[in-house]
């Protein structure tokens, strides 16, 4: 088996054998089960890393084999400089998530872990499929968890909430489907992603494809006007949702906008290119504004979720190499930073049960190592140099002032209003004398606690002071990637 | 508390302003490090055909409106405030408007605060209420389910529930593709 198909499998595995034999009863030993096979998952995807060869923007670590002989879909996977880092991450952020959750959640453990494993490896797959059905059962799967998720163990507003996520998110879907068809007629019936990237298209035919997969991805990432769905669902899921939502399922849509958007209809990307960067504009700006006033500290992480996306898909349509790589690395940073945000917000919530900013106030006296990685992943969400918040957000700016000056100024003040939002949001919860009871009684964080956050804390820290290791790997796919999208492939 | 150390600080600032002014600024202490154009910028070279020492310098500057003017300055402040306070309360009465400009920072802190942040959270209140969800949610995303609601509230009466009305309306259909297929097509 390839390495690719074990860090997708593995956990799926791992999170079947808890559904099918995990009990409440026997909640302990379904807990180190499922924390042995998120680290079991997350160890394979090492060697993917030490044995990527960098310079190359070939597909590496393929596996091909036929899947659907009668209408030629193939089980084909492979990364590249552009999704390499993806799978890493993911495995990552599941082993955080399951610790996340050790204590906290006691009804139905083992479905809980099984909808974190098996989502896990189903968002691998998304980030290495080279088939198009391949891509859109593993897009189209990962909502199932998801759902779930937030359905039976979210908040008083779940069912709401759910059923937004997933009609939402199918209904852009659908037109990618119609999209994903049309190419494997046009192709003379090949559903070969790498085939796809070099198939001549009318530009009207470009047109609708891009906005097909626009439907799609935009919703997912997600753009402005698309957007209020998350801020529902991050509200009323569990922390681990959350923290999987924001950190990785959010660079699915926006990983679809590299693999497909761009190269297939490369000239409907550089003719829509600039109603790509307006959203993004407004993502960054409006929802900036909107993050400002929020009361609940989820639903203000929610919308600067948004608002760093807009960053990335801000980055990917500036067609240079700074604004592509920088979207990529913003990718990974807000992975981490997101993740560590909203498992802070968690561990508030685990104690207070509430999200509200109003509850809080001077949590520093009652909490003061917690409050220490607070402030640190605080730093990060608002760009402070040295953390990896800091990193993607410097190469999109640089990125779009080479492509435009003005819009390159509008980017950049999004670093004000995501210091404002960030900022003023823990002055308000953590900083000040203490007011309340409830934070008065608060007792710092435990050992797990500890380890989750220092886990991510070593990853913000390691991303800000040392990126080389991630950028390294994207440049050449990055390079390949920009010079087919400034050819035309009008026939 | 402070004045120690001000004492402490003023007195090598004169000894090294003393012994370096002329090395640095006329002499040869930059000489292979800083370069200046004397014929496109020549007022360091202007400046140095008036230099006659340090000595020389301060005695000059002595003679020279700027330190008059800034004795006057310590005269009037001692006379004003140590000795005859009513004359600063007369300025500030007479020049009020004037003092509250300078008390207040020129408003800056009250710009920042009353129209930057103020209108930037004013302005994200407009734009999560009436954006978000009053446009956005209200009547794209929850308006869409709603008229579907509404569109089956109406649409599930044509639902009789018997199958010959069905088998009838089924028959109807056929009937009237045929008549296309046959006939008009």
């Amino acid at each position: 088996m390839g390495l690719l198909s074990l860090a997708i499998w593995m956990p799926i595995a791992f999170g079947v054998v808890l559904l099918a034999f995990g009990r409440d009863s026997q909640a302990g030993a379904v807990r180190w089960l499922a924390l042995v096979g998120a680290i079991a998952s997350f160890l394979v995807t090492l060697p993917l890393i030490s044995g990527f060869e960098l310079g190359t923007s070939a597909m590496q670590f393929v596996e091909k084999m036929m899947w659907f002989e009668r209408f030629n879909v193939h089980y084909h996977l492979g990364v590249d400089g552009i999704s390499l880092w993806m799978v890493p991450l993911t495995a990552f952020i599941n082993v955080v998530v399951v610790i996340a959750g050790w204590e906290v959640i006691t009804r139905k453990v083992n479905q809980y872990m099984a909808a974190f494993l098996i989502l896990s490896g189903l968002m691998i797959g998304v980030f290495c499929a080279l088939d198009g059905i391949l891509f859109y059962v593993f897009f189209e799967a990962t909502l199932i968890p998801m759902y779930l998720i937030i359905g039976i163990w979210g908040g008083p507003n779940k069912i709401y909430a759910a059923f937004k996520f997933f009609l939402y998110t199918l209904l852009g879907s659908l037109l990618m489907l119609i999209a994903l068809i049309y190419l494997y007629v046009t192709s003379g019936g090949s559903f070969d992603i790498l085939t796809w990237h070099k198939l001549p298209l009318s530009g009207s035919v470009q047109t609708l494809l891009f906005f097909a997969f626009f439907a799609a991805f935009a919703v997912k990432v997600p753009m402005w006007p698309v957007h209020t769905w998350l801020p529902d669902v991050h509200v009323e899921a569990p922390t681990g949702g959350s923290a999987v939502l924001a950190a990785i399922m959010l660079k699915l849509g926006a990983y679809g906008f590299l693999r497909f958007s761009m190269p297939i209809a490369p000239d409907a990307a550089r003719e829509w290119g600039l109603l790509i960067i307006v959203l993004s504009l407004v993502a960054v700006i409006y929802v900036g504004l909107v993050a400002m006033v929020q009361q609940d500290m989820k639903k203000l992480v929610a919308y600067s979720s948004v608002a760093h996306m807009g960053f990335v898909t801000l980055g990917f349509f500036m067609f240079n190499p700074l604004g592509v790589s920088g979207g990529i690395v913003q990718m990974i940073a807000h992975g981490f930073v997101s993740a560590a945000m909203f498992l802070c917000i968690g561990v508030l919530y685990d104690r207070v049960h509430s999200r509200e900013i109003a509850s809080y106030g001077g949590v520093v006296n009652t909490m003061p190592r917690f409050a220490a990685f607070a402030l640190l992943f605080a730093m990060a969400n608002a760009g402070l140099p040295g953390t990896a918040g800091f990193v993607g957000e410097w190469m999109v700016i640089l990125g779009a002032v080479k492509f435009n000056f003005w819009i390159g100024l509008l980017a950049a003040s999004a670093l004000i209003f995501g210091a404002a939002y960030t900022l003023w949001m823990f002055k308000r919860v953590y900083l000040g004398p203490v007011t309340k009871d409830e934070v008065k009684e608060l007792a710092d964080i435990n050992a797990r606690e500890f380890l989750m956050l220092a886990m991510l804390a070593v990853a913000v820290l390691y991303m800000g002071i040392y990126p080389k290791p991630f950028t390294d790997v994207m440049d050449a796919s990055v390079l390949d990637l920009l010079k087919h999208v400034a050819a035309s492939k009008l026939p | 508390m402070v004045t120690v150390p001000l004492v402490l600080l003023a007195i090598p600032s004169v000894v090294i302003g003393f012994m370096t002014i002329e090395p640095m600024l006329y002499g040869e202490f930059f000489k292979n490090v800083i370069f200046i154009d004397a014929a496109k910028h020549p007022a360091m070279q202007q400046l140095g055909e008036l230099f006659h020492g340090p000595v020389a310098m301060a005695l000059h500057g002595m003679t020279m409106a700027p330190f008059w003017l800034a004795l006057a300055g310590v005269v009037a402040a001692w006379y004003m405030y140590l000795v005859n306070p009513q004359v600063p309360a007369f300025f500030a009465r007479v020049l009020r408007p004037l003092v509250v400009l300078l008390e207040q920072k020129y408003y800056m802190d009250w710009i920042n605060e009353n129209i930057l942040a103020k209108g930037a959270r004013g302005l994200g209140q407009g734009l999560w209420k009436v954006g978000d969800r009053a446009i956005i949610d209200g009547f794209f995303v929850n308006g869409s389910w709603k008229v579907v609601g509404l569109v089956s509230s109406v649409v599930r009466w044509f639902q009789s529930g018997f199958l010959y009305h069905y088998a009838l309306v089924m028959i109807l259909g056929v009937f009237v593709l045929m008549t296309y297929f046959v006939w008009l097509a």
